[in-house]
């Protein structure tokens, strides 16, 4: 009989010891609860608590980084979930649409907060999800206040600023209990359904960069061109006018020359010219003689036929 | 003896059991006697009260509640049609006051999802799409609204004195409706549209522009050099005018002769002349005799004709 009460109470009591000692692992906290208050916080080891029921352990993972898809599921990048177009369409403030989807990463640094600042949803989904609707409602503000063009190129870093700040902010003063590590801006675009206008705009920007540079083309070509042909009607005059000037000295000294020989005897020296060129041009020339005819009469003449 | 202490240990076990209570971290709990509630307990840990059923703790979750319900359409002031998705963070802050007038969690979300349909209704009907979406301000709209919707949303909740209050009341997304949206992409089309067509006859003409500008550069270019070489041409050419003129001056007449023995010179200055000449020309009656100074010459070397 008394063995049989040795084994019960031996077994209590090793129920009651089993129940204070814990072990948390590398990657989590422990929120040490005595009767339902939260009196203390342990790191990774072993610890020991009061026994069943006045204390336990509530053990949560924090070292990990947790990522947090906006304007996208995870779900849906699986396929496991109809993917909803409408979740990744953000209005711009000129009331265009733009597409987006960002990743947010955190960790959880206040586990006290995190576990018992904010409840779990209603459907029972994670409070993790609150810090989705504090980004969306920041990002919605932010792309409200911004034109699309601007939603699509510079505004990105306007966002990120704008969101982390705020949402980090708001996860304070709703007690998360989480720190953003980063924003992450998977994908900005303009929505499909008007796709093919955006790269209609990015197509005529290259053709205006083509005509741009095929100009600076057409203008590198014919300059020097045009500066060579210039050169050369300049040279080109140069030296006919240093031709004309020459040739009008050489007459003219020649002139003189002849002028001052002729000072004596006059009429030789006019004939001697005259005849110098009447051989000069009859050397050259072919002669026919035609023989004098009475009048009235006309030889007939035949010319060379060149 | 020692078998009486079973059934006083059993007893005063289950009398603890009875009455004490644990409250959990994040909640408060009211004591209600027969349903009425006595006490209002606010840390979290152990508490006794008067044993079951005689007195109950009714816990109360003191933590924030997150509510979101589905997206609905709204008009604002210019009857423009929106797609708000809203929601609201809020809590309770008077428990005895929730208790009594709400209960549960659930209740209050129902009564907080009403309040938040009518409140986003009114607060969107005044105010224009305009202002809603708008890169003027340096506010945006939707922080004005969210300050309306909150404030709105507290009034009602405190004239309802449901013991809660309202955290925060934001938009978190606004979309069109979506027989809207169609209509919206082809807008956007439209704009592309005009502004690639902008675009493109931008460089055309900058392309024209540059071209037209060579174009003109190219001419004058040639035209400076051509004015160059008139000019050129022209000193020469007044240098040998002044150097004939010159020489005209010095003796007209010689002047004369030489230019037309030159100009008849330059006229035959070509290979395939013909000239034809009458046999009695004086030139040919050179050749037809001797000329009368030298007297020895022998007549009949002339006769051939």
């Amino acid at each position: 009989m008394s063995w049989i009460r040795r084994a019960i109470i031996l077994g209590a009591g090793l129920a009651l010891l089993s129940s204070s000692v814990w072990t948390i692992q590398q990657d989590e906290s422990g929120l040490v609860h005595r009767f339902g208050r939260v009196v203390r916080t342990v790191g990774p080891g072993f610890h020991l608590t009061l026994p069943w029921p006045a204390e336990h352990i509530e053990k949560l993972k924090t070292a990990v980084s947790r990522s947090m898809p906006v304007g996208f599921t995870y779900l849906e990048q699986l396929g496991a979930e109809n993917a909803d177009p409408s979740r990744r369409e953000w209005l711009t403030g000129d009331t265009n649409i733009v597409k987006m989807e960002v990743t947010l990463n955190y960790t959880i640094t206040d586990p006290l907060q995190h576990l018992y600042g904010m409840s779990d949803l209603s459907s029972g989904l994670s409070r993790d999800l609150v810090l989705r609707r504090l980004a969306e409602a920041a990002m919605t503000e932010s792309i409200a206040s911004m034109g699309i063009d601007e939603a699509l190129s510079t505004g990105k870093t306007q966002l990120r600023k704008d969101v982390l700040g705020r949402v980090q902010r708001q996860a304070e003063s709703f007690q998360l209990g989480i720190t953003l590590n980063s924003f992450n801006l998977t994908e900005v675009a303009p929505p499909p359904e008007a796709q093919n206008s955006f790269n209609e705009v990015t197509s005529a920007q290259s053709y205006r960069d083509q005509q741009l540079s095929e100009a600076a083309g057409a203008r590198a070509t014919p300059l020097p061109f045009a500066r060579a042909e210039a050169d050369r009607i300049v040279q080109q005059a140069q030296t006919a006018a240093t031709e004309t000037t020459a040739k009008a000295q050489g007459w003219s000294k020649a002139f003189g020359e002849l002028a001052t020989s002729l000072q004596r005897h006059r009429e030789i020296g006019m004939q001697r010219i005259w005849l110098q060129s009447v051989e000069q041009i009859l050397s050259r020339a072919e002669l026919t003689i035609l023989p004098r005819l009475p009048e009235g009469k006309t030889a007939p003449l035949y010319l060379p036929n060149k | 003896m020692k078998r009486r202490w079973i059934p006083i240990t059993a007893i005063a076990l289950l009398a603890i059991a009875l009455s004490s209570f644990q409250v959990t971290e994040g909640s408060h709990a009211v004591v209600t006697r027969f349903g009425k509630p006595v006490a209002l307990i606010e840390g979290a840990g152990l508490h006794f009260k008067l044993p079951s059923p005689i007195d109950s703790a009714v816990p109360i979750d003191m933590r924030m509640h997150l509510l979101d319900p589905e997206p609905g359409n709204y008009l604002t002031r210019d009857k423009k049609s929106l797609l708000v998705d809203s929601f609201l963070i809020w809590s309770v802050d008077d428990p005895l006051q929730y208790y009594k007038a709400v209960g549960t969690r659930g209740a209050a979300e129902a009564r907080l999802s009403e309040v938040l349909r009518s409140v986003v209704g009114d607060v969107l009907s005044s105010y224009d799409f305009e202002d809603i979406l708008t890169t003027d301000d340096e506010q945006s709209g939707l922080a004005r609204i969210a300050v309306d919707l909150q404030s709105a949303a507290s009034d009602r909740v405190d004239a309802n004195k449901m013991g809660l209050t309202i955290k925060s009341f934001q938009v978190k997304r606004l979309n069109f409706p979506d027989q809207n949206k169609r209509a919206v992409f082809s807008r956007m089309e439209t704009e592309r549209q005009a502004i690639s067509s902008g675009i493109r006859a931008d460089g055309k003409e900058q392309y024209d522009k540059i071209k037209a500008q060579t174009d003109r550069e190219e001419a004058e270019l040639l035209a400076e050099a051509r004015r160059k070489a008139a000019e050129i041409r022209g000193t020469a050419e007044a240098e040998a005018a002044r150097l004939y003129a010159e020489a005209y001056n010095a003796d007209p007449e010689l002047y004369n002769f030489v230019r037309s023995l030159d100009a008849a010179e330059a006229a035959f200055s070509g290979k395939d002349n013909l000239i034809i000449l009458h046999a009695d020309h004086p030139l040919l009656k050179v050749l037809g005799s001797m000329p009368s100074s030298p007297p020895t010459a022998n007549d009949s070397v002339g006769g051939g004709n």
